[in-house]
Protein backbone atom coordinates (compact mmCIF):
# COMPACT_ATOMS: atom_id res chain seq x y z
CA UNK A 1 0.00 0.00 0.00
CA UNK A 2 2.84 1.78 0.60
CA UNK A 3 5.33 4.07 -1.39
CA UNK A 4 8.41 4.78 1.03
CA UNK A 5 8.68 8.50 0.71
CA UNK A 6 10.38 10.96 2.76
CA UNK A 7 8.36 13.50 4.86
CA UNK A 8 8.11 16.88 3.71
CA UNK A 9 10.84 19.36 5.18
CA UNK A 10 9.70 22.12 7.00
CA UNK A 11 11.32 25.34 8.53
CA UNK A 12 10.44 26.31 12.22
CA UNK A 13 10.69 29.93 11.57
CA UNK A 14 9.45 31.10 15.44
CA UNK A 15 7.54 30.09 17.96
CA UNK A 16 7.40 32.22 20.62
CA UNK A 17 5.45 32.63 23.83
CA UNK A 18 4.78 35.86 25.19
CA UNK A 19 1.99 36.87 28.26
CA UNK A 20 0.40 40.07 28.34
CA UNK A 21 3.03 41.33 31.06
CA UNK A 22 5.77 40.67 28.11
CA UNK A 23 5.06 43.52 26.15
CA UNK A 24 2.69 46.59 25.61
CA UNK A 25 1.64 45.77 22.16
CA UNK A 26 -1.67 44.10 21.97
CA UNK A 27 -1.45 40.65 20.65
CA UNK A 28 -3.72 41.22 17.82
CA UNK A 29 -0.56 42.10 16.07
CA UNK A 30 0.83 40.15 13.25
CA UNK A 31 3.88 39.60 15.29
CA UNK A 32 4.96 40.33 19.21
CA UNK A 33 7.78 42.52 19.57
CA UNK A 34 8.61 40.79 22.33
CA UNK A 35 8.38 37.25 24.36
CA UNK A 36 10.30 34.32 25.01
CA UNK A 37 11.70 32.04 22.13
CA UNK A 38 10.72 28.43 22.84
CA UNK A 39 11.02 26.95 19.27
CA UNK A 40 14.17 25.15 20.70
CA UNK A 41 12.13 23.21 23.14
CA UNK A 42 9.78 22.40 20.51
CA UNK A 43 9.43 18.28 20.00
CA UNK A 44 5.91 18.08 18.17
CA UNK A 45 3.17 20.66 16.87
CA UNK A 46 0.02 19.23 16.22
CA UNK A 47 -2.74 21.64 14.32
CA UNK A 48 -6.22 20.16 13.79
CA UNK A 49 -9.18 21.97 11.22
CA UNK A 50 -12.39 20.51 10.02
CA UNK A 51 -15.29 21.10 7.70
CA UNK A 52 -17.31 20.02 10.97
CA UNK A 53 -15.32 22.81 13.33
CA UNK A 54 -15.35 26.28 13.36
CA UNK A 55 -12.20 27.06 14.05
CA UNK A 56 -8.41 25.16 14.11
CA UNK A 57 -6.95 24.15 17.46
CA UNK A 58 -3.81 22.02 18.21
CA UNK A 59 -1.08 21.00 20.47
CA UNK A 60 2.63 21.38 21.59
CA UNK A 61 4.87 19.19 22.98
CA UNK A 62 7.90 20.73 24.51
CA UNK A 63 10.95 19.38 26.46
CA UNK A 64 12.48 21.62 28.47
CA UNK A 65 14.91 21.77 31.05
CA UNK A 66 14.51 25.36 32.41
CA UNK A 67 11.06 24.53 33.63
CA UNK A 68 9.13 26.93 31.18
CA UNK A 69 5.55 26.18 32.73
CA UNK A 70 7.03 27.82 36.11
CA UNK A 71 9.34 30.32 34.50
CA UNK A 72 7.16 31.94 31.76
CA UNK A 73 4.79 30.73 33.56
CA UNK A 74 1.97 28.91 31.09
CA UNK A 75 -1.42 29.85 33.06
CA UNK A 76 -3.80 30.02 30.60
CA UNK A 77 -3.20 34.02 29.30
CA UNK A 78 -0.24 33.42 27.19
CA UNK A 79 -0.52 33.68 22.90
CA UNK A 80 2.35 31.71 21.31
CA UNK A 81 3.40 32.65 17.35
CA UNK A 82 3.98 29.84 15.59
CA UNK A 83 5.46 30.27 12.36
CA UNK A 84 6.91 27.89 9.45
CA UNK A 85 7.46 27.54 5.70
CA UNK A 86 6.43 24.25 4.23
CA UNK A 87 9.02 23.38 1.26
CA UNK A 88 7.00 22.85 -2.18
CA UNK A 89 10.31 21.06 -4.35
CA UNK A 90 10.18 23.29 -7.14
CA UNK A 91 7.69 25.56 -5.92
CA UNK A 92 8.53 28.86 -3.38
CA UNK A 93 8.11 27.72 0.11
CA UNK A 94 4.78 28.12 1.32
CA UNK A 95 4.56 30.47 4.71
CA UNK A 96 2.26 29.97 7.55
CA UNK A 97 1.81 32.34 10.50
CA UNK A 98 -0.50 32.06 13.16
CA UNK A 99 -0.65 33.76 16.90
CA UNK A 100 -2.71 30.68 19.15
CA UNK A 101 -3.54 31.22 22.73
CA UNK A 102 -2.47 28.69 25.25
CA UNK A 103 -5.65 27.16 26.84
CA UNK A 104 -4.37 23.61 29.04
CA UNK A 105 -1.03 22.62 30.07
CA UNK A 106 -1.10 18.77 30.51
CA UNK A 107 0.63 15.15 30.02
CA UNK A 108 3.94 16.89 32.18
CA UNK A 109 6.45 14.41 32.91
CA UNK A 110 9.80 14.86 34.58
CA UNK A 111 11.64 12.66 32.72
CA UNK A 112 15.24 12.95 33.97
CA UNK A 113 17.39 15.40 35.81
CA UNK A 114 15.97 18.52 35.36
CA UNK A 115 14.21 17.99 32.05
CA UNK A 116 10.51 17.35 31.72
CA UNK A 117 7.95 16.90 28.87
CA UNK A 118 4.64 18.72 28.67
CA UNK A 119 1.80 19.65 26.20
CA UNK A 120 0.73 22.71 25.86
CA UNK A 121 -2.98 22.91 24.44
CA UNK A 122 -3.73 25.75 22.25
CA UNK A 123 -6.52 27.02 20.49
CA UNK A 124 -7.16 30.23 18.36
CA UNK A 125 -7.62 33.62 19.71
CA UNK A 126 -11.23 34.07 18.10
CA UNK A 127 -12.30 30.43 19.80
CA UNK A 128 -10.80 32.25 23.56
CA UNK A 129 -12.95 35.40 22.35
CA UNK A 130 -16.00 33.41 21.10
CA UNK A 131 -16.10 31.70 24.35
CA UNK A 132 -16.14 34.65 26.61
CA UNK A 133 -18.20 36.59 24.98
CA UNK A 134 -22.05 36.98 24.03
CA UNK A 135 -24.26 38.25 21.12
CA UNK A 136 -27.45 40.04 22.10
CA UNK A 137 -28.18 41.76 18.77
CA UNK A 138 -31.00 41.64 16.02
CA UNK A 139 -30.09 41.94 12.58
CA UNK A 140 -32.93 42.67 10.45
CA UNK A 141 -32.67 41.85 6.30
CA UNK A 142 -29.54 40.32 6.38
CA UNK A 143 -28.48 37.60 4.31
CA UNK A 144 -26.70 34.51 5.86
CA UNK A 145 -23.54 35.86 4.87
CA UNK A 146 -23.86 39.03 5.43
CA UNK A 147 -25.00 38.09 9.22
CA UNK A 148 -21.82 35.79 9.31
CA UNK A 149 -19.17 38.85 8.04
CA UNK A 150 -20.78 41.15 10.94
CA UNK A 151 -20.30 38.67 14.03
CA UNK A 152 -16.74 37.43 12.62
CA UNK A 153 -15.39 40.84 12.42
CA UNK A 154 -18.00 43.01 15.43
CA UNK A 155 -18.26 40.81 17.52
CA UNK A 156 -14.80 38.67 17.25
CA UNK A 157 -12.56 41.37 15.98
CA UNK A 158 -11.74 39.26 12.44
CA UNK A 159 -10.01 41.30 9.94
CA UNK A 160 -10.98 40.76 6.02
CA UNK A 161 -7.92 38.85 5.23
CA UNK A 162 -8.76 35.81 7.83
CA UNK A 163 -12.23 35.88 5.76
CA UNK A 164 -10.58 33.67 3.47
CA UNK A 165 -14.04 32.30 1.58
CA UNK A 166 -17.25 33.40 2.61
CA UNK A 167 -19.48 32.54 -0.25
CA UNK A 168 -22.58 35.03 -1.01
CA UNK A 169 -25.88 33.89 -0.07
CA UNK A 170 -28.87 35.62 -1.39
CA UNK A 171 -31.92 35.36 0.89
CA UNK A 172 -32.29 37.84 3.44
CA UNK A 173 -33.63 36.89 7.33
CA UNK A 174 -34.31 38.73 10.36
CA UNK A 175 -32.83 37.12 13.06
CA UNK A 176 -32.53 38.31 17.02
CA UNK A 177 -29.07 36.92 18.30
CA UNK A 178 -30.65 35.54 21.89
CA UNK A 179 -27.22 35.74 24.07
CA UNK A 180 -25.44 33.49 21.71
CA UNK A 181 -21.61 33.18 21.74
CA UNK A 182 -20.55 34.51 18.49
CA UNK A 183 -19.57 31.61 17.28
CA UNK A 184 -23.16 30.31 17.92
CA UNK A 185 -24.53 33.05 16.50
CA UNK A 186 -22.58 32.45 13.38
CA UNK A 187 -23.89 28.75 13.59
CA UNK A 188 -27.06 29.78 13.46
CA UNK A 189 -27.27 31.50 10.12
CA UNK A 190 -25.34 28.91 8.84
CA UNK A 191 -27.72 26.54 10.27
CA UNK A 192 -30.31 28.88 7.79
CA UNK A 193 -28.31 29.19 4.50
CA UNK A 194 -29.24 27.50 1.50
CA UNK A 195 -27.87 28.30 -1.97
CA UNK A 196 -30.02 30.25 -4.15
CA UNK A 197 -31.65 27.03 -5.74
CA UNK A 198 -32.01 25.79 -2.62
CA UNK A 199 -30.78 22.68 -2.99
CA UNK A 200 -27.16 22.54 -0.84
CA UNK A 201 -26.33 23.50 2.70
CA UNK A 202 -23.61 25.77 4.33
CA UNK A 203 -20.68 24.66 6.34
CA UNK A 204 -18.65 27.06 8.30
CA UNK A 205 -15.46 26.06 9.53
CA UNK A 206 -11.79 27.47 9.72
CA UNK A 207 -8.35 26.25 7.87
CA UNK A 208 -4.71 27.29 8.67
CA UNK A 209 -5.34 30.01 5.29
CA UNK A 210 -8.62 31.56 7.73
CA UNK A 211 -12.94 31.24 7.85
CA UNK A 212 -14.89 29.83 5.02
CA UNK A 213 -18.49 29.75 4.13
CA UNK A 214 -19.15 27.56 1.60
CA UNK A 215 -21.97 26.16 0.21
CA UNK A 216 -21.77 21.65 0.11
CA UNK A 217 -22.50 22.23 -4.05
CA UNK A 218 -20.00 25.08 -4.41
CA UNK A 219 -17.20 22.61 -2.61
CA UNK A 220 -18.04 19.24 -4.33
CA UNK A 221 -17.78 21.12 -7.67
CA UNK A 222 -14.12 22.46 -7.75
CA UNK A 223 -13.50 24.19 -11.09
CA UNK A 224 -10.94 21.91 -12.59
CA UNK A 225 -11.04 18.65 -11.77
CA UNK A 226 -7.48 18.19 -13.87
CA UNK A 227 -5.72 19.86 -11.34
CA UNK A 228 -6.44 17.66 -8.31
CA UNK A 229 -4.11 15.94 -6.30
CA UNK A 230 -4.21 11.87 -6.80
CA UNK A 231 -3.59 9.44 -4.41
CA UNK A 232 -2.84 6.00 -6.24
CA UNK A 233 -3.54 3.22 -3.42
CA UNK A 234 -1.43 0.63 -4.27
CA UNK A 235 -1.30 -2.80 -3.12
CA UNK A 236 2.27 -3.74 -3.70
CA UNK A 237 3.12 -1.75 -0.08
CA UNK A 238 6.71 -0.58 -1.08
CA UNK A 239 8.46 0.21 -4.13
CA UNK A 240 11.72 -1.04 -5.30
CA UNK A 241 12.59 1.61 -7.44
CA UNK A 242 15.95 3.45 -6.24
CA UNK A 243 14.34 6.80 -6.97
CA UNK A 244 10.95 7.88 -7.61
CA UNK A 245 9.19 10.87 -9.08
CA UNK A 246 8.83 13.62 -6.47
CA UNK A 247 5.10 14.21 -7.10
CA UNK A 248 4.67 10.59 -6.98
CA UNK A 249 6.58 10.12 -3.52
CA UNK A 250 4.83 13.58 -1.82
CA UNK A 251 1.62 11.64 -2.75
CA UNK A 252 2.30 8.52 -1.90
CA UNK A 253 0.33 6.96 0.95
CA UNK A 254 2.09 5.86 4.32
CA UNK A 255 -1.29 4.47 5.88
CA UNK A 256 -4.48 4.32 4.57
CA UNK A 257 -8.05 2.24 5.92
CA UNK A 258 -11.50 2.93 5.04
CA UNK A 259 -13.32 3.37 8.39
CA UNK A 260 -16.43 2.70 6.91
CA UNK A 261 -18.87 2.77 3.56
CA UNK A 262 -22.16 3.12 5.06
CA UNK A 263 -24.06 2.45 7.54
CA UNK A 264 -27.83 1.68 7.34
CA UNK A 265 -29.43 1.65 10.80
CA UNK A 266 -27.90 4.98 11.10
CA UNK A 267 -29.02 5.85 7.73
CA UNK A 268 -32.57 4.80 8.68
CA UNK A 269 -32.57 6.12 12.16
CA UNK A 270 -30.95 9.47 10.85
CA UNK A 271 -33.35 10.18 8.47
CA UNK A 272 -31.36 10.00 5.26
CA UNK A 273 -33.30 7.08 3.80
CA UNK A 274 -36.87 8.67 4.60
CA UNK A 275 -37.95 11.54 6.51
CA UNK A 276 -40.80 13.61 6.71
CA UNK A 277 -41.43 17.54 7.52
CA UNK A 278 -44.45 18.40 9.05
CA UNK A 279 -44.52 22.26 9.49
CA UNK A 280 -47.21 23.76 10.96
CA UNK A 281 -48.90 27.56 10.42
CA UNK A 282 -50.55 28.50 13.87
CA UNK A 283 -51.44 31.44 12.42
CA UNK A 284 -53.23 30.53 9.57
CA UNK A 285 -54.38 27.07 11.27
CA UNK A 286 -52.64 25.14 8.74
CA UNK A 287 -50.03 22.31 8.32
CA UNK A 288 -48.79 20.53 5.63
CA UNK A 289 -46.09 17.28 5.04
CA UNK A 290 -43.07 17.37 2.69
CA UNK A 291 -42.20 14.05 2.22
CA UNK A 292 -38.57 13.26 1.00
CA UNK A 293 -36.38 10.01 0.33
CA UNK A 294 -33.00 8.81 -0.49
CA UNK A 295 -33.44 7.99 -4.16
CA UNK A 296 -35.49 11.23 -5.31
CA UNK A 297 -33.38 14.04 -3.24
CA UNK A 298 -29.59 12.12 -4.97
CA UNK A 299 -30.66 13.54 -7.99
CA UNK A 300 -30.62 16.94 -7.13
CA UNK A 301 -27.98 17.45 -4.27
CA UNK A 302 -24.46 17.69 -4.95
CA UNK A 303 -22.12 14.68 -4.87
CA UNK A 304 -18.38 13.26 -5.71
CA UNK A 305 -19.81 10.59 -8.17
CA UNK A 306 -22.60 9.83 -10.38
CA UNK A 307 -24.52 6.76 -8.23
CA UNK A 308 -25.61 6.63 -5.16
CA UNK A 309 -24.72 4.41 -2.18
CA UNK A 310 -28.00 2.55 -1.67
CA UNK A 311 -29.90 1.16 -4.56
CA UNK A 312 -32.74 2.76 -5.91
CA UNK A 313 -36.02 2.16 -4.29
CA UNK A 314 -34.25 0.55 -1.26
CA UNK A 315 -35.83 4.07 0.83
CA UNK A 316 -39.15 2.47 0.19
CA UNK A 317 -39.11 -0.27 2.96
CA UNK A 318 -38.68 2.67 5.48
CA UNK A 319 -41.64 3.91 6.87
CA UNK A 320 -41.99 7.60 6.12
CA UNK A 321 -41.63 8.04 9.83
CA UNK A 322 -39.07 7.17 10.73
CA UNK A 323 -37.32 10.23 10.74
CA UNK A 324 -39.85 13.28 12.04
CA UNK A 325 -39.16 16.56 12.09
CA UNK A 326 -42.19 18.97 13.21
CA UNK A 327 -41.37 22.77 12.91
CA UNK A 328 -42.78 26.10 13.00
CA UNK A 329 -43.91 27.64 9.74
CA UNK A 330 -45.50 30.72 8.10
CA UNK A 331 -45.62 29.66 4.45
CA UNK A 332 -49.26 31.08 4.36
CA UNK A 333 -49.95 33.44 7.07
CA UNK A 334 -47.17 35.97 5.62
CA UNK A 335 -48.86 35.62 2.56
CA UNK A 336 -52.56 36.48 3.82
CA UNK A 337 -54.31 39.03 2.69
CA UNK A 338 -55.32 40.53 6.43
CA UNK A 339 -51.40 40.53 6.94
CA UNK A 340 -51.05 42.32 4.10
CA UNK A 341 -53.79 44.74 4.73
CA UNK A 342 -52.37 45.73 8.31
CA UNK A 343 -49.02 46.77 6.82
CA UNK A 344 -47.29 44.43 8.40
CA UNK A 345 -44.92 41.88 7.53
CA UNK A 346 -44.28 38.17 8.55
CA UNK A 347 -41.44 36.75 7.35
CA UNK A 348 -40.63 33.50 5.95
CA UNK A 349 -39.80 30.89 8.02
CA UNK A 350 -36.21 29.07 6.51
CA UNK A 351 -35.74 26.77 9.69
CA UNK A 352 -37.98 23.80 8.15
CA UNK A 353 -36.79 24.36 4.47
CA UNK A 354 -32.98 24.20 5.63
CA UNK A 355 -33.28 21.24 8.36
CA UNK A 356 -34.18 18.30 6.48
CA UNK A 357 -31.75 19.17 3.80
CA UNK A 358 -28.83 19.84 6.78
CA UNK A 359 -29.34 16.78 8.17
CA UNK A 360 -29.00 14.32 5.00
CA UNK A 361 -26.21 16.09 3.30
CA UNK A 362 -24.41 15.90 6.44
CA UNK A 363 -25.23 12.43 7.14
CA UNK A 364 -24.19 11.36 3.76
CA UNK A 365 -21.16 13.35 3.46
CA UNK A 366 -19.83 11.03 5.63
CA UNK A 367 -21.10 7.86 4.29
CA UNK A 368 -17.14 6.38 3.70
CA UNK A 369 -14.96 7.06 5.42
CA UNK A 370 -11.13 7.20 4.96
CA UNK A 371 -7.90 7.95 6.87
CA UNK A 372 -4.78 8.35 5.43
CA UNK A 373 -1.26 9.52 6.65
CA UNK A 374 0.68 11.11 3.94
CA UNK A 375 3.79 13.27 4.01
CA UNK A 376 2.39 16.93 4.34
CA UNK A 377 1.37 18.67 1.84
CA UNK A 378 1.16 22.60 1.47
CA UNK A 379 -1.90 22.82 -0.75
CA UNK A 380 -4.57 20.52 1.01
CA UNK A 381 -6.97 21.45 3.45
CA UNK A 382 -10.23 20.63 5.07
CA UNK A 383 -12.71 21.74 2.41
CA UNK A 384 -10.30 20.07 -0.89
CA UNK A 385 -11.39 17.43 -3.03
CA UNK A 386 -8.80 14.65 -4.03
CA UNK A 387 -8.94 11.84 -6.01
CA UNK A 388 -8.30 8.59 -4.16
CA UNK A 389 -7.80 5.42 -6.44
CA UNK A 390 -8.17 1.88 -4.61
CA UNK A 391 -7.30 -1.23 -6.27
CA UNK A 392 -9.77 -4.06 -6.82
CA UNK A 393 -9.11 -7.70 -5.77
CA UNK A 394 -10.73 -8.71 -8.91
CA UNK A 395 -10.33 -7.86 -12.13
CA UNK A 396 -13.38 -5.81 -13.32
CA UNK A 397 -14.89 -5.55 -17.13
CA UNK A 398 -15.05 -1.75 -16.87
CA UNK A 399 -11.45 -1.29 -15.33
CA UNK A 400 -9.48 1.46 -16.22
CA UNK A 401 -6.30 0.90 -18.91
CA UNK A 402 -2.89 -1.22 -18.40
CA UNK A 403 -0.98 -1.21 -15.48
CA UNK A 404 1.38 1.91 -14.60
CA UNK A 405 3.58 2.34 -11.90
CA UNK A 406 1.54 4.91 -9.91
CA UNK A 407 -2.19 3.84 -10.63
CA UNK A 408 -3.33 0.69 -9.23
CA UNK A 409 -3.34 -2.02 -11.58
CA UNK A 410 -6.88 -2.69 -11.16
CA UNK A 411 -8.61 0.52 -9.82
CA UNK A 412 -11.91 -0.21 -8.20
CA UNK A 413 -14.57 1.76 -9.92
CA UNK A 414 -17.01 1.36 -7.05
CA UNK A 415 -14.72 3.15 -4.41
CA UNK A 416 -12.46 5.30 -6.35
CA UNK A 417 -12.41 8.80 -7.19
CA UNK A 418 -13.42 12.25 -5.72
CA UNK A 419 -13.43 12.72 -2.01
CA UNK A 420 -13.63 15.90 -0.27
CA UNK A 421 -11.17 16.11 2.79
CA UNK A 422 -13.25 17.16 5.98
CA UNK A 423 -10.47 17.37 8.27
CA UNK A 424 -6.92 17.09 8.72
CA UNK A 425 -4.43 16.83 11.65
CA UNK A 426 -0.93 18.50 10.98
CA UNK A 427 1.85 16.67 12.27
CA UNK A 428 5.33 18.65 13.00
CA UNK A 429 8.18 16.90 14.45
CA UNK A 430 11.26 18.39 15.42
CA UNK A 431 14.31 16.51 13.27
CA UNK A 432 17.13 19.09 13.80
CA UNK A 433 17.80 22.82 14.91
CA UNK A 434 15.20 24.73 12.86
CA UNK A 435 13.90 21.81 10.66
CA UNK A 436 10.73 19.59 11.39
CA UNK A 437 9.48 16.74 9.58
CA UNK A 438 5.95 16.72 8.46
CA UNK A 439 3.17 14.48 7.75
CA UNK A 440 -0.95 14.62 7.35
CA UNK A 441 -3.50 12.73 8.82
CA UNK A 442 -6.81 13.02 6.26
CA UNK A 443 -10.34 12.51 6.70
CA UNK A 444 -11.35 11.72 3.13
CA UNK A 445 -15.41 11.42 2.40
CA UNK A 446 -17.41 10.26 0.03
CA UNK A 447 -21.14 10.27 -0.37
CA UNK A 448 -21.62 8.65 -3.30
CA UNK A 449 -19.86 5.52 -5.43
CA UNK A 450 -18.63 5.22 -8.99
CA UNK A 451 -20.51 2.19 -9.89
CA UNK A 452 -24.27 1.76 -10.40
CA UNK A 453 -26.15 -0.79 -8.29
CA UNK A 454 -28.76 -2.83 -8.94
CA UNK A 455 -32.44 -1.47 -8.41
CA UNK A 456 -33.83 -2.52 -5.32
CA UNK A 457 -37.44 -4.14 -6.22
CA UNK A 458 -40.43 -1.38 -4.97
CA UNK A 459 -41.96 -2.66 -2.60
CA UNK A 460 -45.27 -1.47 -0.74
CA UNK A 461 -45.00 2.30 -0.17
CA UNK B 1 -27.18 22.81 18.13
CA UNK B 2 -27.41 19.54 18.77
CA UNK B 3 -31.87 19.56 18.64
CA UNK B 4 -33.86 17.29 16.71
CA UNK B 5 -35.47 19.63 15.57
CA UNK B 6 -39.66 17.73 16.76
CA UNK B 7 -41.21 20.76 18.32
CA UNK B 8 -41.94 19.78 22.09
CA UNK B 9 -39.07 17.00 21.91
CA UNK B 10 -36.02 19.26 22.82
CA UNK B 11 -37.26 20.27 25.95
CA UNK B 12 -39.23 22.93 27.35
CA UNK B 13 -37.15 26.80 27.56
CA UNK B 14 -39.12 29.02 29.42
CA UNK B 15 -38.10 32.57 30.01
CA UNK B 16 -39.47 35.71 32.23
CA UNK B 17 -40.01 38.85 30.45
CA UNK B 18 -40.99 42.41 30.29
CA UNK B 19 -43.70 43.40 28.06
CA UNK B 20 -42.97 46.40 25.82
CA UNK B 21 -45.12 47.29 23.44
CA UNK B 22 -48.27 45.98 22.91
CA UNK B 23 -49.32 47.80 19.70
CA UNK B 24 -49.91 44.75 17.47
CA UNK B 25 -50.41 45.75 13.85
CA UNK B 26 -51.99 42.13 13.31
CA UNK B 27 -54.14 42.61 16.16
CA UNK B 28 -54.13 39.38 17.40
CA UNK B 29 -52.68 40.17 20.72
CA UNK B 30 -49.16 40.23 20.15
CA UNK B 31 -46.48 41.91 22.36
CA UNK B 32 -42.59 42.81 22.10
CA UNK B 33 -41.14 41.61 24.72
CA UNK B 34 -37.67 41.90 26.60
CA UNK B 35 -37.08 38.58 27.52
CA UNK B 36 -34.31 38.84 30.62
CA UNK B 37 -31.19 36.46 29.73
CA UNK B 38 -31.42 36.62 25.94
CA UNK B 39 -32.45 40.51 24.96
CA UNK B 40 -29.81 43.59 25.76
CA UNK B 41 -32.00 45.92 27.85
CA UNK B 42 -29.23 48.58 26.80
CA UNK B 43 -31.67 49.98 24.38
CA UNK B 44 -29.01 51.44 22.27
CA UNK B 45 -27.64 47.86 21.54
CA UNK B 46 -31.39 46.37 20.85
CA UNK B 47 -34.44 48.98 20.50
CA UNK B 48 -38.06 47.84 21.20
CA UNK B 49 -38.12 47.87 17.59
CA UNK B 50 -35.49 44.82 17.46
CA UNK B 51 -37.19 42.73 19.27
CA UNK B 52 -39.44 39.37 18.38
CA UNK B 53 -43.46 39.65 18.52
CA UNK B 54 -44.56 37.34 21.47
CA UNK B 55 -48.03 35.27 20.76
CA UNK B 56 -50.16 35.21 24.08
CA UNK B 57 -51.51 31.84 24.86
CA UNK B 58 -55.32 32.52 25.32
CA UNK B 59 -57.08 30.53 28.26
CA UNK B 60 -59.84 27.61 27.17
CA UNK B 61 -62.69 29.68 28.68
CA UNK B 62 -61.79 32.76 26.61
CA UNK B 63 -59.89 31.24 23.69
CA UNK B 64 -60.68 34.43 21.09
CA UNK B 65 -60.30 36.94 23.84
CA UNK B 66 -57.97 39.27 23.46
CA UNK B 67 -54.94 39.73 26.13
CA UNK B 68 -55.27 41.60 28.89
CA UNK B 69 -51.61 42.73 29.85
CA UNK B 70 -49.71 46.01 29.61
CA UNK B 71 -46.90 47.80 28.89
CA UNK B 72 -43.93 47.21 32.10
CA UNK B 73 -46.13 43.92 33.42
CA UNK B 74 -43.84 40.78 34.08
CA UNK B 75 -44.68 37.64 31.80
CA UNK B 76 -43.94 33.78 31.74
CA UNK B 77 -43.66 32.20 28.56
CA UNK B 78 -41.24 29.30 26.52
CA UNK B 79 -39.88 29.27 23.11
CA UNK B 80 -41.73 27.60 20.16
CA UNK B 81 -39.07 26.90 18.78
CA UNK B 82 -36.88 25.46 21.77
CA UNK B 83 -33.09 26.39 21.83
CA UNK B 84 -33.28 28.97 18.95
CA UNK B 85 -35.14 31.25 20.96
CA UNK B 86 -36.46 33.16 17.83
CA UNK B 87 -40.61 32.71 18.45
CA UNK B 88 -41.76 33.58 22.52
CA UNK B 89 -45.09 32.78 23.59
CA UNK B 90 -46.78 34.07 26.54
CA UNK B 91 -48.25 31.96 29.28
CA UNK B 92 -49.42 34.26 31.89
CA UNK B 93 -48.31 37.07 33.33
CA UNK B 94 -47.22 37.68 36.65
CA UNK B 95 -48.57 39.34 39.17
CA UNK B 96 -47.22 42.95 41.43
CA UNK B 97 -47.03 44.60 44.40
CA UNK B 98 -47.44 48.91 44.32
CA UNK B 99 -44.22 50.25 45.35
CA UNK B 100 -45.41 53.46 46.76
Amino acid sequence: MAISAGPRQVRLLACVAYSPGMEQRSPQGTVPIKGLDISNYIVNIDLYESVFDDTVSGSLTLSDTVGLPEYLPFVGVEYILIAFSVDQGDKTPKEFRRIFRVVGLRDQEFTKNEERMFTVDIATSEFVTSVSGRVQKSYNGVTCSEGIQRILSEEMGVSNDRMTDIEKTTFKIDAIIPNYTPLSAVNYFTLLALNPAEDSIFLFYETLEGFHFNSLRNLLSPPDVSVLPIFNVNEGGVSYAKTINESVAFNSIIRLAQERSFNVLEDIAGGVLRSRVLHLDFLARKYAFTDTNYTDTFEESPHLSKFPVYPKNFDRVVNVNAKLFVLPSSDWSKDSKYVQSTQDRIDQDRLYRAIEKRNRQVKMLRHARTTIELPGQADIRAGSVVIINYPSSRPLEDSIGPSTSSIPANPSRYYSGAHLITSVRHILTRTGVASLSYFMHLEACRDSFGSPLVEFPKGED
Amino acid sequence: MTQSFQLGSDGFIWFMAVVVDRADPLKVGRCKVRIFGYHNFDLKVQSTQDLPWAYPLNPITASQGLADFKEGDWVVGFFFDGKLAQKPIIIGVLPAIAQT
